[in-house]
């Protein structure tokens, strides 16, 4: 062998062996960053695509509809991140104002279709977080009193709904870039490790008690599909599978890093596949949760789910958070 | 020697409680008791009396979360309040260890978790909320009369906080927030961008607004305080910007001078504490102030007078803080912890740890 030759192979092998180390290797938190930041990307994207196809008009209501569930499916797969750039001028509540116990989406929407004018994108940013952003829009997309025309078809609800897709367009691309700002302080800062894997349990916990439990009547009250997220489009269970879905593609391979540097790799392989046979079982069921609550048929199917969130929180909660050392904090999560 | 013996009465807290709490659940009259808001392990709000060596000696549900307390001079009695943004204040009867009154904010009013007491124990000022059009104002209520309202002193602001009695027991200090909310958005924070927190001090008989000190930032939520005997304020703030973002979170004005003056600690140690100051204690004697950090997992100990710090001590979600005696503090923890804290040793000695989270605040009645 050449000198040439010989080089060539040692460089090679070290560059072979060093890219298998960063694959396995991998810091949990690069995994993390990266990761969520390509949801926040594709966020940012949808979230255009859905602003340009409400200015180019409301004729094509179906066409509105895509745009807005495919732009609110990837807000649900980064829903669960609550740290960081989207605690920012509370922007996870201006892209979903939920729970609504008081129909306030519906009062300030039906306020603005009333005025004289639609308001400007400034002034849906000045208006209240339950008119900014994908249930507002919902509401001009599916609420329907007589059955047949919905707001969005009036030219004022078009606009209306025009001035929302603006200012969601703004908001998420702010989000992103903040989110590339942030990368020193996520990677740098001791403790981000373990807030991420409260987020993701968090973003469980909610789905479990919130999204499912409470609507379904299971938590001391009755059956109530109002308040289940997009009740009035029927979406709430294609929301919860994205919800999952969006765990499994940036959650997942960080927590997988991370418990193997902790000698818990088979507990990082349980929550893959936990989650995504939760997921896959929430894109087999009827998209609405709401008519569910009226079927008994269709109610087992949630009660199937219900039982699969619960156990994806409970490995969660008491098999990789332990594993971890991470306590959730009362005060330090929910303080005043 | 024990007294007359308290026993647990409330039926449902004792099936929750039997075989957890030590015994014998009993305080002696006139015994001190800490009071506090907390969540049992099922997640009940509930209002708790612990005696000093860190005995449950009560439990009682409450419908909302409840936050800080406050103890009536010259009567066995402490008032306890809703969380933001609830609507109850409860007043507990001490050695009956219950609720014997609960009292509505109002129409239109919520409550913000405070209050404090006139020097004779006659009138309440709670920090509340007119919600419809977000004007912070401190109610007043006459305890001799059994808690009813008498009159509203705005604050020419929004979001108060936590109040506490200058030692001249004429002026409230009034910590505002700044945090607009509003009882349909839940705990959505409502104006982050155009907030206006401050450090108010206030007559508590005309009402009349004596100084307004303004935090650096304009995020920057200044939420809880205590005062020394000499009028010196230490006042924590929650920063509301951004977490790359390192202000400074503790405030002191000092009580003969006037002067108002954020405190830097080292850059390390701003960063862990995560923006978050939960509660401040004076000590008795005035010379130090311990201040948890639940976000930060750290209780620290100022020294009042310069405002230096002098230790930083590790407390998983470290949470009520209160003076007891001269130099000694107790302080919770969100994880069911009961802690006594020398100001001059360096470790926490742990009382007990009961199956409960303990609220951000402790009250000594």
């Amino acid at each position: 062998m050449t000198l040439r030759r010989s080089l060539f192979a040692l460089l090679a092998t070290s560059l072979l062996s060093s890219s298998a180390w960063a694959d396995d290797e991998a810091d949990p938190k690069e995994r993390w960053y990266t990761a969520i930041g390509g949801q926040y990307q594709t966020l940012q994207d949808e979230s255009a695509a859905l602003a340009d196809t409400l200015q180019g008009g409301c004729q094509n209501t179906n066409a509105v509809r895509d745009a807005w569930l495919e732009a609110y499916k990837t807000w649900q797969q980064v829903r669960y991140v609550d740290f960081g750039p989207i605690e920012q001028q509370s922007r996870a509540w201006q892209l979903q104002f939920w729970p609504d116990r008081k129909n306030l989406v519906a009062k300030k929407v039906d306020a603005w279709l009333k005025a004289p004018n639609p308001p400007t994108p400034e002034q849906v940013s000045a208006d209240s977080v339950a008119l900014k952003g994908f249930p507002a829009l919902e509401y001009l997309l599916f609420e329907s009193e007589n059955g047949d025309t919905l707001p969005l078809e009036s030219q004022q609800g078009c606009a209306l709904a025009s001035a929302i897709g603006q200012h969601l367009a703004t908001t998420t691309q702010a989000l992103n870039q903040d989110w590339q700002a942030f990368e020193e302080h996520y990677l740098n800062t001791e403790g981000y490790a373990d807030i991420t894997v409260e987020s993701a349990l968090h973003g469980l916990q909610i789905l479990d008690d919130k999204r499912l439990a409470e609507p379904m009547g299971l938590r001391g009250k009755s059956r109530n599909g109002y308040l289940a997220d997009a009740w009035r489009s029927g979406e709430s269970v294609t929301l919860i599978a994205a919800s999952l879905a969006g765990l499994e593609q940036s959650f997942v391979p960080g927590a997988q890093a991370l418990l193997q540097q902790e000698g818990e790799a088979e507990l990082g392989q349980e929550l893959e596949e936990t989650l995504s046979e939760t997921r896959a079982l929430a894109e087999s069921l009827p998209s609405g949760l709401a008519p569910a609550l009226e079927d008994e048929q269709a109610y087992k199917g949630l009660q199937r789910l219900y039982v699969q969130v619960e156990q994806l929180r409970q490995l969660m909660e008491y098999k990789i958070a332990p594993a971890l050392d991470i306590k959730q904090g009362f005060n330090s999560s929910d303080g005043d | 020697m024990l007294g007359r013996r308290r026993f647990l009465k409330n039926s449902l807290a004792l099936g929750a409680w039997a075989g957890l709490a030590p015994a014998p659940w009993a305080w002696a009259e006139n015994e001190p008791l800490l009071f506090s808001a907390v969540d049992d392990a099922e997640g009940n709000h509930c209002l708790a009396g612990a005696t000093l060596r860190g005995e449950l000696a009560f439990m009682t549900k409450v419908p909302e979360r409840c936050h800080g307390g406050t103890r009536r001079p010259g009567k066995r009695e402490v008032v306890m309040f809703a969380r933001r943004p609830g609507r109850q204040l409860h007043v507990l009867d001490i050695d009956a260890g219950s609720t014997r009154l609960s009292i509505e904010a109002g129409e239109g009013r919520h409550f913000y978790g405070h209050g404090v007491f006139s020097p004779d124990g006659r009138y309440l000022y709670a920090t509340a909320n007119r919600f419809e059009s977000a004007e912070g104002i401190v109610q007043v209520f006459d305890a001799e009369r059994d808690y009813t309202f008498v009159k509203e002193l705005p604050l020419d602001g929004i979001g108060p906080h936590e109040l506490r009695l200058h030692p001249d027991s004429d002026t409230l200090i009034v910590a505002l927030g700044g945090i607009e909310t509003h009882p349909d958005y839940g705990r959505a924070k409502l104006n982050l961008e155009s907030m206006a927190p401050a450090l108010i001090l206030m007559d508590r008989h005309s009402g009349k607004i004596l100084k307004r000190h303004m935090p650096s930032h304009h995020q920057l939520s200044c939420r809880h305080l205590d005062v020394g005997p000499d009028g010196t304020v230490i006042a924590g703030y929650q920063f509301q910007g951004p977490e790359w973002e390192t202000p400074p979170l503790i405030a002191r004005l000092d009580g003969p001078t006037g002067e108002f003056k954020e405190l830097a600690l080292p850059e390390k140690l701003t960063t862990s504490l995560k923006q978050y100051i939960a509660s401040v204690a004076i000590s008795g004697d005035g010379r130090h102030a311990a201040i948890t950090a639940p976000r930060g997992a750290r209780v620290l100990i100022l020294e009042t007078h310069t405002g230096k710090l002098l230790r930083e001590l590790a407390l998983g979600d470290a949470a009520g803080v209160v003076a007891s005696g001269e130099n000694d503090f107790l302080v919770s923890s969100g994880r069911g912890g009961l802690y006594r804290l020398n100001s001059t040793f360096s470790a926490p000695v742990r009382l007990t740890q009961l199956p409960v989270h303990w609220d951000n605040h402790l009250t000594l009645a």
